[in-house]
């Protein structure tokens, strides 16, 4: 039993290690548990107590391999290409996820339904669908690049590739901001949550968008479902534009050239949608007018005096309340670009 | 306390683990064998398991800086390590490094704020 729990012991520990060097440490091995053994002959127990004590001592048999393996390697990724693994997973994930979205957020727009019906069950259908689509392959293809860098890095690292990270780009180094032009992050948050509800209203719920109630026996929706759905993939485009700036300002915190490329593209995108949404003759539901005209008894007129419902035909008649929020989103857009190139260039510049 | 406390441990740990082989090196300038070298370091005050000075002396053989020789004569053989010509002279400039750092970190410490 004793002799068996030794070999048994000695194998676990060579069976790990070179052909050649097992012989050698087998004996060696067999060297220090013989003099640990007599060491305490005088000591009370069994012999198999003994061995077990000798053997605990000696400790876990793979580790005792590892340290006879003799390399410095004892971890899977060690310095100095565990920065560089760093760098490059992190860019890896990113442009993993990024890329997945897009093609994943363009399948799912091709593939709405589109029907105009109150129904919402497609929708929500569509809705969860593509969320949960997106949640597996996400999840998968993050875990797959995530074991592929590990595992190549692992394997620099074991074969002692040379790595050089000395060098550094001082050029390439970022700017240090100053705090006045620090991004809060209540406006990260406030734009996102514009978006979400945006998102909800108007393009998953076309059907009911903004709901007026007590024109009817049931709620009236103020804006045209019909040119909702029409417009939805610029609706989309300019929601996730959005997002993106808001994601961007929130990273960043600071006013930076992704910050400000960002800012123009999500506010240009934003004009273009609204110049194209509220610009349709159609865009508030005409049930809506005729319903207002009806119980009100007065006409709701455009520029030229005309009824409202008669003027929708032509693009320079917008109904006046559109034409203001029109105008009011176009000014703040351009405000808006303009102040962050200000502050980025400002910034830049010095 | 307790986190204080790790960190302390730890950095004596490094402290000795950085140690190791200059201590190991430094008493093998007489044949000696694995385990008659973990007893003695144990009575010396620098106690080191035998499942690392055991992988220890194969790698520093490895590296020549000791030769190994199986003592068959009596009914108990043993593997007996000596340094060897380039082990004793790397030996010394280890020792005279750690001396100079020594001097070096004491002047440090000493200097007053």
């Amino acid at each position: 039993m004793k002799t068996n729990l030794v070999e048994r012991y000695i194998y676990a520990v060579t069976r790990h290690l070179p052909e050649k060097e097992r012989e050698e440490i087998s004996r060696e091995l067999d060297e220090l548990i013989a003099s640990m053994l007599a060491e305490r002959s005088d000591a009370p127990g069994t012999e198999e107590e003994k061995v077990r004590s000798v053997l605990t001592e000696l400790g876990n048999p793979e580790e005792l391999a590892r340290k006879y393996s003799a390399s410095e390697v004892n971890c899977l990724i060690g310095q100095p290409h565990y920065s560089v693994y760093l760098r490059v997973l992190e860019i890896v994930l990113i442009a993993v996820a990024g890329a997945l979205t897009l093609a994943l957020l363009i399948s799912w727009i091709v593939s709405a339904p589109e029907s105009t019906q109150t129904d919402l069950n497609p929708i929500l259908d569509w809705v969860t669908t593509g969320a949960v689509e997106w949640i597996e392959s996400i999840f998968s293809a993050l875990l797959g690049a995530f074991a592929w860098v590990t595992i190549i890095f692992a394997i620099l690292y074991r074969k002692g590739v040379k790595m050089d990270v000395d060098e550094v780009e001082l050029d390439y180094l970022p700017e240090v901001p100053s705090e006045s032009n620090r991004i809060g992050k209540g406006e990260a948050v406030g734009s996102i949550i514009f978006a979400v509800l945006f998102s909800v209203i108007f393009i998953v719920l076309p059907q009911i968008n903004i709901p007026i109630i007590g024109l009817a026996d049931r709620a009236i929706p103020f804006f045209n479902p019909d040119v909702l759905v029409d417009v939805r993939y610029l609706l989309i485009a300019s929601i996730a534009a959005t997002l993106l700036d808001a994601i961007i300002r929130y990273v960043e915190a600071f006013h930076t050239l992704e910050v400000f490329f960002s800012t123009l593209v999500s506010n240009v995108l934003g004009i273009v949608t609204a110049i194209v949404w509220f610009g349709n003759p159609q865009a508030v539901n005409p049930e809506f007018v005729t319903r207002l005209q009806e119980l009100a008894g007065w006409n709701i007129n455009g520029f030229n005096g005309e009824p409202l419902p008669a003027l929708f035909g032509r693009w320079a008649m917008l109904p006046l309340p559109l034409a203001v929020a029109l105008i009011v989103i176009v000014v703040v857009s351009i405000i808006e670009i303009i102040t962050t190139a200000y502050k980025t260039f400002h910034i830049v510049r010095r | 306390m307790d986190e204080l406390e790790n960190t302390f441990e730890n950095l004596t740990v490094e402290f000795r683990r950085g140690l190791t082989n200059l201590v190991v090196l430094s008493q093998c300038k007489q044949p000696t064998y694995g385990y008659e070298l973990v007893k003695s370091l144990d009575e010396k005050g620098f106690p080191l398991d035998a499942n690392t000075v055991y992988p220890l002396l194969r790698r520093l053989e490895k590296q020549n800086l000791l030769s190994s020789d199986w003592d068959t004569s009596t009914d108990k053989p043993r593997k007996y390590y000596q340094l060897s010509q380039a082990g004793a002279l790397f030996l010394d400039r280890l020792i005279n490094y750690w001396y100079e750092t020594v001097q070096t970190v004491k002047v440090i410490i000493a200097e007053e704020a």
